[in-house]
């Protein structure tokens, strides 16, 4: 058997990349101008014989209330619990840093269970306080184990989970909430970049949710496949009422329509509507509350948020069980984090439905040294070992942000401005 | 391919915990034991042929769509042949990739299982040798299969407890062979022994039979999962503690290693099931075992104790009571072809032996009628 090589050198980068422009969901409208530019964390590690594998912290919150949300959506708790409850524990970004660095350095990559189990163990509070920089973390150690794995067997990180069962994925273009005139020049563009599935943000607006659906199917004709999501934005009565008003748009899901933290309010909504519902699974027990309630049709896997790809690969696996359908879900990754979500959506039977994976779309760079393209609205897997991406440490250095951006709270927040 | 059952009682037994339907509704169909074994070693050797081993998945679902009528009906001789076809291709894989099995399911997080020695159903004098044997060779737990008459159970599994002494883990299995009623009762009897477990206690393994003898005992209760309809049908009825998955009987790798990430997901402990593997079966098994965080409970891997010899060039030995996955490439061990073809039987004798075996009751029938 080959002698494993352990990891010797580790060190995280934060970035800070811009948009291409400023993106709003129901959940900004009245609270926030909308997104410019999201925060990672990347993670760069060099084995002793010179090999190199990365993780991502994608989007990561700069926001309290972000945080908060993030922590709902982790735990299952609603927002109002989480904010009437403790404090969610002080974020240093650097500290955080240093114990990424520690939990890889002097680890053989194959060890991955061992080390998560580790590094789970030893923030046990903050994960279960759903502290989401914790759970990226975790994910983003995986990621860089298993693209350490994947170079050092000479294999595509695919092979690890069954091999592939297609060699791309076919993304829907997700249209966030902006004015008439910008919408149609996003469709236009996408449509011409060969995208027949597009997913438009709802919720805020009925009116403007009907005139933006019915836009984007008045443009992409009727074959076109088109998703809603509305980020848990309506209730039970609104969520049915809503999405019939829809259906004459000939709607292929509806995301999210009512609170994620509550099956049974998913399942009353999927037995008043005619389209199927989508809805993510973030952790386990929500997950097989999910399938005791029959309250969903498609899962939304989001693997930055599942704390490795083997948890995301049980996920996938679930849904395969459950007999269901699955997409990936997008938490707006760069290079190393897309490239993750595509080995693990192509190695599952039950990705049939298009996934979000527009990362590669939505920034002005990226931190690889060659970024995804769409090709007719796919992702195609790399071919190569490991994760397939090779991170350019110059571009990198380019978007590098302090530590400080990243840690909550900041001094400013306390004045209440 | 373990354990292969040629006789109608165990064909169908096999066939009701496959389906989840009770033996008297199932059909005997055409068993590879009756119709001959040819056409399914050409179906297995169909599959393999000209596949590149990495495709594992294509190939196991072509295989499960083929045979889809034969799955549904229970048929474990398809099953049993998935996980043979799943091992062989998993095996070419760890070997091209030069990495073990366990490398290729997220790396090993314990380097041996303890197994629970099986006590069967023997005589109390047969028992007695057996554990003095098993525990100088350094086995600390013990399953002891009861189920059949309550004053013989309670002895065997006294006898195991006091020879084993205080310390020991003994579980025991019942084979689903109670009503809810005597289940609980059972437990409450042999509860004295201290048992760390209990399997199977409810006839045709109805989850709400099961759910309500867990509600009555305190006993951990252990129950079968071979497919994710089941462990789903047990988790909503809130009727195991912990899991028993046989990697035998799930119909393949991915497929065991689906229902052991359900179980984690349930966050309930895990038990490596056996169907008496001889040493390949035995080295799949353990590769799941030691890559599966929850795998925590001793396993029932006494294949190589139970059979008088093996097929590969080096079998598995217990050690302290467990055994050691190998580290070396794929499942880490060698099929000596030679020892194979020694107890190679014919597959024509295969053919006719549930036909065999119904003649000869249908001429008891005669000759008492």
């Amino acid at each position: 058997m080959k002698t494993h090589q352990l990891i010797k050198e580790c060190h995280c980068v934060p970035v800070n990349v811009a948009r291409c422009y400023e993106t709003v969901s129901s959940t900004d409208v009245g609270v926030s101008k909308g997104t410019p530019s999201s925060y990672f964390m990347l993670v760069h590690a060099v084995t002793d014989s010179g090999i190199s594998g990365v993780g991502e912290m994608s989007d990561l919150p700069t926001e309290e209330i972000s945080r908060l949300r993030e922590a709902s959506h982790l735990t299952g708790k609603p927002l109002a619990e989480i904010r009437n409850g403790p404090a969610l524990p002080a974020m240093d970004a650097t500290k955080l840093a240093a114990e990424i660095d520690s939990a890889l350095l002097g680890q053989d990559p194959f060890d991955v269970q061992h080390v998560l189990h580790e590094f789970r163990t030893a923030h046990a509070a903050e994960l279960a306080a759903g502290d989401v920089y914790y759970t990226k973390a975790a994910w983003a150690i995986s990621m860089v184990m298993y693209d350490l794995m994947g170079k050092m067997l000479d294999a595509p990180v695919y092979e690890f989970f069954g091999g592939k069962v297609r060699d791309r994925l076919p993304i829907s273009w997700v249209a966030y909430i902006r004015p008439a005139e910008f919408l149609e020049d996003e469709i236009r563009q996408r449509q011409s970049e060969g995208f027949g599935a597009f997913k438009l943000k709802v919720g805020a607006d009925p009116d403007l949710d009907r005139e933006r659906v019915g836009t984007v199917r008045r443009m992409t004709g009727p074959d076109a496949q088109i998703k809603v999501d509305a980020m848990a934005s309506w209730s039970v009565e609104e969520a049915i009422t809503r999405v019939r008003e829809l259906e004459g748009f000939d709607l292929l899901g509806v995301e999210t329509p009512v609170s994620y933290t509550e099956p049974k309010k998913t399942a009353a909504v999927r037995s008043g509507i005619h389209v199927p519902v989508i809805e993510h699974i973030y952790n386990a027990a929500y997950g097989m509350g999910l399938w005791s309630e029959d309250a969903v049709d498609v899962l939304n896997i989001m693997p930055t948020m599942t704390m490795g790809m083997d948890q995301s690969k049980a996920f996938l696996c679930l849904a395969e069980m459950m007999g269901r359908q699955a997409v990936l879900g997008s938490d707006v990754e760069l290079g190393p984090g897309t490239a993750a979500a595509l080995h693990l959506g192509v190695s599952s039977p039950a990705v049939t439905f298009p996934s979000d994976l527009i990362g590669p779309g939505m920034y002005v760079d990226d931190v690889v040294t060659e970024p995804f393209q769409y090709e007719e609205g796919c992702l195609v897997v790399r071919e190569r070992p490991g994760l397939g991406v090779e991170l350019d440490l110059k571009k990198a250095r380019t978007w590098e942000c302090s530590p400080e951006t990243l840690s909550r709270p900041r001094g400013e927040e306390t004045d209440g401005g | 391919m373990s354990d292969l059952p040629i006789s109608v009682a165990d064909y169908l037994r096999e066939a009701s915990y496959q389906t989840g339907q009770p033996i008297e509704t199932l059909q005997l169909g055409n068993p590879p034991a009756d119709t001959g074994l040819e056409p399914l070693l050409g179906e297995i050797e169909s599959a393999l042929r000209g596949c590149d081993p990495f495709d594992v998945q294509e190939v196991m679902s072509s295989f499960r769509k083929a045979h889809h009528a034969e799955i549904q009906a229970g048929n474990v001789y398809y099953a049993k042949a998935a996980m043979a076809i799943s091992m062989l291709l998993y095996d070419l894989v760890g070997k091209a990739l030069d990495t073990p099995l366990y490398n290729l399911l997220g790396g090993k997080i314990r380097d041996r299982v303890p197994v629970s020695w099986v006590a069967y159903i023997r005589s109390v004098d047969d028992l007695q040798g057996e554990i003095v044997q098993r525990l100088a060779e350094g086995f600390k737990s013990f399953k002891v299969m009861v189920g059949t008459d309550a004053a013989l159970d309670m002895e065997r599994v006294g006898i195991v407890r006091h020879m084993a002494g205080p310390g020991a883990s003994i579980k025991v299995d019942a084979m689903a062979s109670w009503t809810v009623k005597e289940a609980i009762q059972r437990i409450r009897d042999l509860g004295v022994h201290n048992l760390s477990g209990v399997e199977s206690p409810v006839l045709h393994a109805d989850p709400r039979g099961i759910a309500m003898v867990r509600a009555a005992v305190s006993e951990a209760i252990i129950e079968h999962v071979y497919n994710s309809d089941r462990g789903m049908k047990l988790w909503s009825a809130n009727a195991v503690d912990i899991v028993n998955v046989v990697p035998m009987m799930t119909g393949g790798i991915d497929a065991a290693r689906n229902l052991l990430s359900l179980a984690t997901m349930m966050s309930k402990p895990a038990v490596i099931g056996s169907a008496v593997e001889l040493g390949p079966g035995t080295a799949v098994a353990l590769h799941l075992g030691v890559s599966c965080p929850v795998a925590t409970m001793p396993c029932d891997l006494v294949g190589p104790a139970m059979c008088v010899d093996d097929v590969i060039t080096q079998p598995f030995q217990y050690s302290e009571g467990a055994l050691r996955v190998r580290d070396e490439p794929g499942l880490g061990v060698s099929l000596d072809m030679r020892k194979a073809a020694l107890w190679e039987c014919s597959v024509k004798g295969f053919a006719g032996m549930l036909a065999k075996e119904r003649r000869t009751e249908n001429r008891t029938e005669e000759s008492k009628a």
